[in-house]
């Protein structure tokens, strides 16, 4: 296996007495599509949330970047993200306020460096930064198809559309690791294929991404590897045709009828 | 801004730079110019409020602070009011990031605690640090602006009220031209995005504690300056002239004209700024008319006259 990206080890997390997550271990390779698979309620989103440094874990180790990498436990969100990381929610969180587009100039953020005195001064560098991050913004947006909207509030989008826009966001700051929380999760049938579309381009581009989803079809699609949690274990890895066989795997699921 | 607000604004500014010619006399220019100085303090709270979310309920201590460092420089070191206004904006800019450390750690009650007891402390250490500030009766005698040019004319603004009417124009145009350009820019859009939802701020790359103490000290940096104004206006400044009722006049002002919006915080301060003259005649009325016209607003319209409609209660849900 290629040297990972992201390597955590010993991963734990608990809410009173919740073991959200209880010693997980996870690669992600560089240029790797992973699958993170499990029931409702088994820990996905609070080991994203660990990574990102919204959460601090009870225990564990979270190595991120190349050779050995940098401990990533205990640094704050933006932190992580100025590492290299991005992420989109379960709960679409998009600001609210902005239109489309302004929500991927917010995105552009680590990739731009106008301070307040050049913007103050209105000085023709920030001016031309400012070009360039719509300029980034709206190829974005054309990107995962979202260019004739781009001016609309983003409270006002389609929830697919919501989803998509929340991903272009994500993009903006060119990180080297994606996290996509269940983006296929309220999507039609045409809305799964052109995010499948859209993921497989990203991958191409060698883009490193952990993905979470319920939507095996969008998992076959386009993980090269997945991981599979109960109850905040890891029951079985692997490719995703044998995972997908994995007895295990197969009553965990059963045993959760809830999850799709 | 379109091409329209633009000409507005333009003949508004255009407006007020007359006025003095036309005839308007002393008293109400004095009126005016106060109404100013509120409007600068109420775009500096704007940028606190607004974009931090902190409802600041001592800001009138920054003010106070602006208008003591220069007159103390004034005094002890003959500094005068064109380079003064700059070391009492800075000390005034560090004291609002300084209360932003503990301010942003704190909620609700707690946080109106914290800032309305830090404008009472400000206040009340101003009181009995007699040796440098003068006690309750303050600090005399500083020296009013004068505008002299090498060999040539020489213009004191002493007693006068346009020249002071003035300067206050200009802080208030120079000022809001800035919120305009900060709020446009970079960093604006980084502030609203964490006003909006500050999770995914963060999870952006927006450091959400330096920005949110950066807005904080800029707030405090331009009550420095309207501060300075104002001593150097009065001659005298004392410490109940930045109490705790300003501060409350302020931010109802700030909230009237819409939070987070320039255009709201100018014309909120204006319109309250002047209000209490025009009811003149009904003296012992005037608080009551003011209130009733709040709560009115409130009902009405809580986001205020230019403000988005979220206002107060919009922002982060937690993780
Ligand atoms: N902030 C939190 N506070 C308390 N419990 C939480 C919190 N976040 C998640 N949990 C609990 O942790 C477990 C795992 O949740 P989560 O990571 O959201 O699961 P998944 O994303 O796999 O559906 C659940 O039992 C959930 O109720
Ligand atoms: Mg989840």
């Amino acid at each position: 296996m290629p040297q990972p990206l992201l390597a955590i080890r010993e991963l734990s997390k608990r809410f009173g007495g919740v073991h959200a997550l209880e010693g997980v271990a996870l690669d992600v390779a560089e240029g790797q599509t992973a699958g993170l698979i499990g029931p409702n309620g088994a820990g996905k989103t609070t080991l994203f949330n660990c990574v990102t440094g919204v959460l601090r874990p009870d225990q564990g180790a979270i190595r991120f970047g190349r050779e050995g990498g940098e401990e990533l436990v205990g640094l704050a969100p933006h932190q992580v993200a100025q590492r290299g990381i991005a992420r989109t929610f379960q709960n679409i969180r998009l600001f609210a306020g902005m239109t489309a587009l302004e929500n991927v100039v917010v995105g552009t953020y680590l990739r731009t460096h106008a301070g307040l005195l050049s913007a103050a001064l209105r000085l023709p560098e920030a001016r031309r930064e400012e070009t360039w991050a719509r300029e980034r913004a709206m190829g974005l947006l054309a990107r995962v198809g979202l260019a004739d909207c781009a001016g609309q509030p983003a409270s006002t989008l389609p929830f697919g559309w919501q989803r998509r826009l929340e991903i272009a966001r994500a993009l903006a700051s060119d990180p080297s690791l994606l996290l996509l929380d269940e983006p296929a999760a309220g999507l039609n049938a045409t809305e799964k294929q052109e995010l499948l579309l859209l993921l497989r381009q990203l991958k191409t581009q060698g883009l490193a991404m952990l993905l979470i989803e319920h939507d095996m079809q969008v998992v076959m699609g386009v993980c090269q590897r997945v991981v599979v949690l109960d109850y905040g274990r890891v029951i079985a890895q692997g490719a995703p045709g044998e995972v997908q066989r994995d007895p295990r795997v197969i009553e965990a699921y059963l045993g959760a009828p809830a999850a799709a | 801004m379109s091409r329209r607000t633009n000409l507005i604004w333009g003949l508004g500014a255009a407006l007020a730079f007359t006025l003095p010619l036309v005839g308007v006399n002393a008293y109400h220019l004095d009126v005016l110019t106060t109404a100013l100085l509120y409007a600068i303090l109420a775009l500096g709270l704007n940028l606190i409020v607004g974009l931090t979310g902190v409802l600041h309920l001592g800001y009138a201590a920054f003010f106070g602070i602006g208008a003591y460092t220069y007159a103390l420089l004034n005094l002890h070191a003959g500094w005068p009011f064109w380079l003064g206004w700059i070391p009492a904006a800075l000390v005034a800019g560090l004291c609002g990031a300084a209360l932003g450390l503990p301010a942003l750690r704190v909620r609700g009650d707690y946080l109106a605690i914290v800032t309305l007891g830090f404008g009472e402390i400000a206040r009340i250490a101003c009181l009995n640090l007699a040796r440098w500030t003068g006690g309750p009766n303050g600090l005399l005698g500083i020296a009013h602006p004068a505008l002299a040019w090498p060999g040539g004319p020489r213009l004191d603004f002493g007693v006068a009220s346009a020249p002071y009417y003035y300067l206050a124009l200009l802080a208030v145009l120079m000022v809001g031209g800035l919120c305009v350009r900060l709020i446009r820019s970079r960093v604006g859009r980084a502030w609203a995005a964490l006003r909006d939802d500050e999770l995914a701020a963060a999870c952006a790359g927006i450091p959400v504690l330096q920005l949110k103490l950066l807005a904080q000290g800029i707030g405090g940096a331009i009550a420095g300056i309207a501060g300075a104004i104002f001593a150097a206006k009065q001659g005298t400044i004392t410490p109940d002239s930045f109490d705790f009722i300003l501060s409350v006049m302020l931010l109802a002002m700030v909230v009237l004209g819409g939070l987070g919006s320039v255009r709201g915080a100018i014309i909120g301060a204006l319109a309250l700024g002047t209000l209490p003259e025009l009811l003149r005649g009904m003296e012992q009325y005037r608080m009551l008319v003011f209130g009733l016209a709040m709560i009115v607003m409130m009902r009405l319209r809580p986001e205020g006259f230019f403000g988005k409609a979220r206002g107060l209660t919009g922002g982060s849900r937690g993780p």
